[in-house]
């Protein structure tokens, strides 16, 4: 199984814990083993992006992603990759297209 | 998707938004002191919220029990004191806290301290002879003081890291002790200068902060601030991004808080309540169910013929209730949706915010002085927050059944154009 370790960022981590769920359910389906918690993105500051393997971000804070992927570098992560999660499949929390998506990102 | 002419003018009119509108508050939303007020502010709101509960019990609305709790209210009222007057005091230690993180080689705890030392002596200067401090300042009276002293502090103590004011250590001392030893010099030099600002050149920083905020105040308690409101959270719900940390959460977050904690005071005092703007407020008329009143709207859409809508409805409902709505905004989606945009901008939650104001200014209903947590379902939001007001309750049921009257004929339009394409696939 392929350990994956995730972060998903929205405003105020309140409709990013629907995710979570969703991607919990879906990731065993693909074989993988997930591990993914949700985070406000006003406080990415104070974030540990140490052991991450992808950092996913809401779409309604896609404002702040470049922010946050400058200050990932500055902390040494440069080459973590971030994901913008599509309206849709946000939304409609598809867990499973999610976790394709993020497969695919990471090769 | 069948595109029409009117579709195409709101596709250019978002396109507008998304090009000129959103990337300047955005910027501005995202800008350091900002965010790290804003993450502060809401750190301390749980405080705020227990400070509030005491309130609620020295003022309940049925005279009979109110008069039982009579002979509590004093000491029930220390409670309210002590955290909601405090709450900048507190606010002091996670600004610090905050703002340190701004730069690597800072100690949050360290910062913590230097703010509230500095900002202790601004706002209240110890009178020795009596041995007591004057803490009108900790209360939402001295919140701008706060940040003003906040942002000075980190600031300067980057700026004094970044050229070496400061005193070194040799690399084989603990971070930890070299950074206490580290900060002594540019932290002598802050305290020394708010200390000669206040105590001997005797120039009142908080007083002539809240001469300078107090019309700043006057305007964020009108209607047109609230107008102004809804609408920039509308537009920039519209492209998608998330309104409320731009405007209700962002700018105008501090004074909702001042204006709410002076409600307080006056309720406690047993004075007429003074502002109408409050973040319950904005929860009770501009956001049943979330931006864009979405709850009406996804009731409407329980049973709907369309599998689709049906779907996003069902998952949709039970964070609606608790005022998180982003499964409607991107599942059916109403961001970018032209058909939307009308009810979704203009109809809902404008309306609303224009509903409440008005019943309030005119003494249908009553201003909000507790605050309490935004994800409180509707109906009990009003009720709580104007510490059991039944015609704010009856207020916002009617709401919610003209925003289900003015959702109707979009739903059911959207409904129709879904169900046509999922026929076609």
């Amino acid at each position: 199984m392929r350990k994956i370790n995730a972060v998903i960022l929205c405003a105020s981590a309140m409709s990013s814990s629907m995710i979570v769920e969703a991607l919990q359910k879906a990731a065993p389906k693909k074989d993988i083993d997930l591990t993914v918690s949700c985070s406000a993105s006003l406080r990415y500051r104070t974030f540990d992006f140490s052991g991450l393997d992808i950092v996913m971000i809401a779409p309604q804070v896609k404002g702040q992603m470049k922010d946050i992927q400058k200050f990932a570098a500055e902390k040494g992560y440069p080459d973590l990759p971030f994901m913008l999660i599509p309206m849709r499949e946000y939304g409609l929390a598809k867990g499973e297209a999610l976790v394709d998506q993020m497969l695919k990102i990471l090769g | 998707m069948k595109t029409n002419k009117f579709e195409a003018t709101m596709d250019k009119f978002s396109g507008w938004i998304e090009q000129y509108i959103a990337p300047p508050l955005v910027k501005m939303g995202n800008q350091r002191h900002f965010a790290a007020i804003r993450a502060a502010l809401i750190r301390t709101i749980p405080l705020i919220i227990i400070g509030s509960l005491p309130l609620i019990l020295t003022s309940l609305p049925v005279e009979s029990l109110a008069n039982a709790m009579a002979p509590y209210a004093e000491k029930l009222n220390i409670l309210y004191a002590m955290t909601m007057n405090f709450m900048t005091l507190y606010l002091a230690i996670s600004l610090g806290a905050e703002l340190a993180r701004m730069y690597e080689e800072q100690d949050a705890t360290i910062i913590s301290i230097v703010t509230v030392a500095c900002y202790i002596i601004t706002v209240a200067p110890v009178n020795l002879a009596d041995n007591v401090l004057d803490v009108t300042g900790f209360s939402a009276k001295g919140m701008f003081t706060l940040f003003v002293v906040a942002i000075i502090v980190v600031e300067f103590m980057h700026f004094a890291y970044k050229h070496n004011i400061i005193i070194r250590l040799p690399k084989s001392v603990p971070h930890g002790i070299a950074q206490s030893f580290a900060s002594l010099l540019p932290m002598a030099l802050l305290l020394v200068f708010f200390w000669l600002l206040r105590v001997v050149i005797g120039f009142d920083l908080n007083s002539v902060l809240n001469m300078v905020v107090s019309p700043l105040l006057a305007v964020t308690d009108t209607w047109y601030a609230a107008l102004i409101c809804a609408l920039l959270l509308q537009l920039l719900w519209f492209v998608g991004i998330h309104g409320g940390s731009f405007t209700v959460w962002g700018v105008m977050y501090p004074f909702l808080l001042a204006n709410i904690a002076d409600n307080a005071a006056a309720v406690a005092a047993g004075t007429a309540v003074p502002h109408i703007l409050t973040e319950p407020f904005f929860y009770s008329w501009t956001m049943i169910g979330g931006v864009g009143m979405t709850l009406p709207l996804v009731v409407l859409w329980m049973k709907s013929k369309s599998p689709h809508l049906r779907e996003v409805a069902r998952l949709s409902i039970i964070p609606g209730i608790f005022c998180v709505n982003e499964p409607v905004m991107f599942g059916v989606p109403i961001v970018l949706n032209p058909l939307m945009f009308l009810p979704f901008v203009f109809l809902t939650s404008v309306l609303g915010t224009m509903y409440g104001y008005i019943l309030t200014a005119i003494g249908w209903i009553s201003p909000a002085y507790v605050q309490i947590p935004w994800t409180t379902p509707p109906l009990l939001q009003p009720y709580l927050s104007t510490g059991g007001d039944w015609r704010n309750v009856v207020a916002q049921a009617i709401l919610f059944v003209i925003m289900g009257i003015i959702w109707y004929p979009f739903a059911k339009l959207y409904e129709r154009r879904c169900i046509a394409e999922e026929g076609e696939e």
